[in-house]
């Protein structure tokens, strides 16, 4: 069954399926001076997990994960 | 000269009128069947890519030295793994032999995955559940896209490759999903569909915590107290990838626990039309969970039977933005989602009152 339809416009199609680059951003709040801010995503973020990193506004070293996303984009049309 | 010219016109309307409508339809057919050929091979060639990611991120949770062969195959094995329906002739009882058949495939899937990738914690066996899962749907889009394709071609029917190029536009898109979702579930990050349970989270976080356990499979229950009410908080354990059993936790919460609610608030992701706005919020009555209907069968069952008010936010997404990494925009809404389930209990229910809050959605990159 599989080879009835190898071959047909496959090397096209090949070029034509499009990659969705996602960067997602980890959005993480200072549990000591509550300032937001965000950093590209790293394996093993989740919501609401803490973290140990520095404040850059006030230097505490403990976060909380509030929010990870991606920002919007077009999607490609369907074909 | 003009005798035969009009001869040979004549020779030509006659050819023409009986050969066209054979040879036409032929010739349409050709089109369609090119047509259905180069978007069945983008079909195939995103199904063996999510298969190729799928077996990558599998192996990277074997033990040392553990032949990689036998993961291919138990994955392909898993790639044509099937659910019966129950019958449907009698219908009285059919929600939960549905419920039994679904937990019996989805305890499957799970004790599968666990072998193919021991290394993996319970979290984590979750998530690369949920990509098999990918990985089977894109299989099935394909399988069946194809025998639409073959049947037509084989048997010359215009009209059955017709109603496959019909479709196909939605086809691709939610094939185009699919493989995005793949790398959401690859990565562990949160996606669309979990603006439910992230909004109860929240909502947990902003009030004051009396008590918390496992109230049902993957079910997490915070009681929580707000300005005077108590409130039942229910939602999927994270931050795997799964959806719980709100459906259960809810019927625990009423008939095991004699919860007397006051309101049942259900916060789901919903499918928006086309043009409309992402991350926008709605109000309504009913239940708001998607999927095979069991756990909307369960809720709306006990509160016709106590006689409980149901409400339901939705936050409105396309079927793309629900599966794949979750858009900062539906990310926004959480906090106006919060603000309105506060509304709603404030509003419905009297002070000393219960409230049930259920967070609907998939979990995964969401934690407790």
């Amino acid at each position: 069954m599989q080879e009835n339809v190898k071959g047909f416009g496959q090397e096209g199609a090949l070029a034509r399926a499009r990659i969705v680059q996602f960067n997602p951003i980890t959005q993480l709040k200072c549990k000591s001076c509550s300032a937001i801010h965000t950093r590209p995503h790293k394996d093993g973020d989740y919501i609401f997990n803490s973290v140990e990193e520095k404040c850059p506004n006030c230097g505490g070293t403990s976060h909380l994960i509030i929010g990870i996303y991606v920002e919007d984009q077009k999607q490609p049309k369907p074909k | 000269m003009g005798i035969m010219f009009q001869l040979l016109w004549f020779l030509f309307l006659l050819t023409f009128f009986f050969i066209y409508p054979y040879f036409g339809q032929r010739t349409q057919l050709a089109f369609v069947l090119r047509y259905i050929e180069k978007r069945l091979a983008i079909l195939k060639q995103v199904r063996d890519e999510v298969r190729d990611r799928t077996i990558s991120t599998i192996k990277t949770y074997i033990e040392g030295g553990k032949d990689s062969s036998s993961i291919e195959k138990e994955l392909d094995n898993l790639m044509e793994f099937f659910y019966i329906a129950p019958e449907s002739m009698d219908p009285s009882g059919i929600v939960y032999k549905l419920e039994h058949i679904l937990e019996i495939g989805d305890s499957r899937f799970e004790e599968s995955v666990a072998r193919m990738a021991p290394r993996a914690d319970v979290h984590r066996v979750k998530t690369l559940t949920n990509l098999v899962e990918v990985a089977r749907a894109l299989n099935l889009i394909y399988r069946v896209v194809r025998h639409y394709y073959l049947l037509g071609r084989r048997t010359a029917n215009y009209f059955l490759a017709l109603q496959i190029q019909i479709q196909l536009p939605m086809i691709m898109e939610l094939a185009e999903s699919y493989r995005q979702a793949s790398y959401a579930f690859l990565k562990g990050l949160p996606i669309g569909d979990g603006i439910g349970v992230l909004s109860a989270a929240r909502f947990v976080r902003e009030s004051k915590k009396i008590s918390e356990t496992e109230i049902a499979k993957d079910t997490w229950l915070d009681v929580v107290e707000f300005e005077g009410r108590k409130v039942f908080v229910v939602r999927p354990i994270g931050p795997g990838g799964t959806v719980g059993r709100p459906g259960e936790a809810v019927r625990k919460l009423v008939y095991e626990m004699d919860t007397n609610p006051d309101l049942i608030i259900t916060i789901d992701a919903a499918l928006k039309l086309e043009g409309e706005e992402t991350g926008k919020i709605a109000e309504g009555v009913g239940v708001a969970i998607g999927g095979p209907g069991i756990d909307k069968f369960k809720i709306e069952t006990l509160a016709k039977e106590k006689g409980v008010p149901l409400y339901a936010i939705v936050i409105y997404q396309s079927i793309i933005e629900a599966i794949t990494p979750m858009r900062e925009n539906i990310l926004k809404s959480a906090d106006t989602v919060v603000n309105r389930v506060k509304e709603l209990i404030r509003d419905k229910v009297p002070s000393n009152g219960t409230a049930i809050v259920a967070g609907i959605g998939n979990t995964i990159g969401v934690g407790l």
